[in-house]
């Protein structure tokens, strides 16, 4: 008898080698996709990419004959808080819905890696994140060169500027998110935990205790402000931080691999084991 | 469909296809001890079980579903080692390829249909989008949920569910089934099915392990057992050697009549019969040798002797004399 051939019924084929790491991509875009409040959370980051561009055409309308980075850059900005909201609702379930109805057993028991179940996860989620960012600056982009002639200087490195500045936004709150979501015990407090955290950074960390010492180092602590220090890297205008945008940079990438490191070092692990 | 086969080779192509010898081991276990914490699931347990069906028998908390996912690599042994067609289960997606889960749990992936999830299932275990497709219907076909396939999973009844998990379990077509309380929580109709469908899967060749704590499921399905209590091997061997101890428990039979003071007194000096206790319309006795105590009392209201109109046992099911088994060895 040939290799790959077996004595039963119902298929004759052969079960593929490599690892199926795309088959949990794409099983977790779909239960994303399922979910009523990730769903409305994606559609009003769309809603808003849609918005920005009414805008934008409404400015030209107005008289307006060059639009500016700022316009862009703050639209991005804005996105953000909906790339964080989708994250906190679809992170928080992500593993632990599997691990709540018995799916990581099934997942562990297919020719599957612990590894490439996370990593599957992790795209899924880094991906959704990041193209309520990159999904609205597409719209955006192709409706300026519609509707204006001129441009801002440097317009053309737009598109990728824009998906290196999700894509970062991405990594960090979906790595914040797994991260949680592997230490955690229920998804809504998870989820509730991963918008608390940014919020509180933000508010509480970076600009109450910056404006009640006058020191705007402070402002480094928010991760909204962190990550626009990426951007005053990426875009040639419309974004500033008050401090070295270097350290806004390292602190991105260190929060960042706090929540990946959290999620390496608590992997989902089935019932009893240690 | 195919005959099965002597020879069963592996359907991995990633891995040498070594012809497994018909009656090589499929679980083997060496002192193979599990704990968690200061709790020990599974101890000290040495245990060779060869092609075919196994019934894993235990009551709750027994370490069943323990040996189990210790079988499928969900779980490191902690002492000692084990073994499913001659390889390590533990961090071993080869072998998961050749092996099908049935998990105590209930069926994942809520959100989807019931076809839907199959699917997946087969696209996980390394099947290609057409190929799982069709895996998935010939396995939903064959656990019977045709009606119900393009239903939500969150709506599955729990023997519904069963059904599933079945079908997740062996959409890949695996040479080994591990399956943990599969009928629990299913109806008569479903239970008659899955056993129809375990049964033919073993003609086809394949090897299952089923645990449960109902004796009567596994008598259905095969006579080889393994019995299991506070994680330790209690015996292994014959359905039919538990049936012989049957004989030996002492059992409780009641006996309906409209005389139990003349019924009683028929009774007493009975060889068999160790007590009797009369009640307003029944006689309840306690026999330490069923099976003699039986074939005379059939003798005696064959004979008229005996005012009987009922019969009935509370202990007499095979259940009530496992966990008097496993009662008296904890």
């Amino acid at each position: 008898m040939p290799e790959g051939v077996h004595p039963y019924p119902r298929w004759n084929g052969r079960l593929a080698t490599t690892t199926r790491v795309w088959t949990v991509a794409g099983g977790e875009v779909d239960r994303v996709r399922r979910s009523t409040w990730t769903s409305l959370v994606f559609l009003l980051g769309l809603a808003w990419g849609v918005a920005s561009v009414i805008e934008l055409w409404q400015l030209r309308r107005d008289g307006t004959s060059v639009h500016e980075w700022a316009w862009f850059v703050d639209m991005l900005d804005q996105l953000r808080w909906f790339a964080l909201a989708f994250a906190a609702a679809a992170g928080g379930p992500a593993l632990l819905d599997d691990l709540r109805l018995g799916a990581l057993e099934l997942y562990l028991t297919r020719p599957l890696t612990a590894r490439a179940y996370v990593v599957g996860k992790a795209l899924a989620l880094l991906g959704m994140t990041t193209a309520i960012m990159v999904v609205p600056s597409v719209l955006y982009i192709a409706a300026s060169h519609g509707l204006y002639d001129d441009h801002p200087e440097r317009w053309g490195r737009a598109l990728p500027m824009a998906i290196l500045y999700g894509v970062a936004w991405g990594i960090l709150v979906s790595g914040v998110a797994l991260g949680l979501s592997a230490v955690g015990r229920s998804a809504r407090a998870m989820a509730i935990a991963i918008l608390g955290a940014f919020v509180g950074a933000d508010i509480v960390v970076g600009r109450l205790l910056s404006q009640l010492t006058q020191d705007d180092l402070f402002r480094l602590a928010s991760p909204f402000e962190s990550h626009q220090a990426l951007g005053t890297f990426l875009f040639p205008a419309g974004v500033s931080v008050p401090f070295d945008p270097l350290w806004g940079v390292v602190v991105l990438v260190a929060l960042s691999a706090l929540g990946w490191g959290l999620l390496a070092w608590r992997r989902p692990r089935v019932r009893g084991e240690a | 469909m195919m005959a099965p086969t002597a020879t069963v080779l592996t359907v991995d192509a990633g891995h040498a296809a070594a012809p497994a010898d018909a009656t090589a081991p499929v679980l083997a276990c060496q002192q193979l001890s599990r704990w968690h914490g200061e709790v020990i699931a599974v101890n000290d347990v040495t245990l060779e079980l060869p092609p075919g069906i196994t019934g894993l028998l235990g009551p709750n908390g027994s370490g069943k579903s323990t040996l189990l996912r210790l079988a499928v690599g969900l779980l490191r042994p902690s002492a000692g080692t084990i073994r499913v067609l001659g390889e390590d289960p533990w961090n071993n997606p080869g072998l998961l390829r050749r092996i099908g889960y049935l998990p105590e749990a209930p069926a994942p992936w809520q959100e989807l249909t019931g076809s839907e999830a199959v699917e997946r299932a087969a696209l996980l275990s390394g099947m290609d989008a057409a190929a799982a497709r069709k895996a998935a219907q010939a396995a939903i076909a064959d656990t019977g949920l045709q009606d119900a396939k393009d239903r939500l999973v969150a709506g599955y009844s729990r023997g519904m569910q069963q059904r599933l998990k079945f079908a997740v379990a062996t959409v890949h077509d695996p040479q080994v089934l591990i399956l943990d309380e599969p009928l629990l929580g299913t109806d008569p109709i479903a239970r008659r099915d899955l056993l129809t469908l375990m049964k033919r899967m073993a003609a086809d060749g394949k090897s299952l392990l089923v645990s449960t704590h109902v004796l009567s499921d596994i008598e259905a399905l095969t006579s080889r057992i393994a019995l299991l209590n506070h994680g330790r091997l209690l015996a292994k061997g014959e359905v039919a050697h538990v049936r012989d101890l049957m004989d030996q428990v002492p059992r409780t039979v009641r006996l309906a009549t409209p005389d139990p003071r003349r019924l009683g007194r028929d009774l007493w000096g009975w060889p068999e019969v160790l007590s009797i206790q009369a009640e307003p319309a029944a006689v309840v006795v306690r026999t330490s040798q069923a099976a003699a105590f039986y074939a005379r009392l059939q003798q005696a209201i064959l004979g008229d002797d005996l005012p009987v109109t009922a019969m009935t046992s509370p202990d007499d099911s095979v259940e009530a004399v496992f966990q008097h088994l496993v009662g008296g060895a904890a």
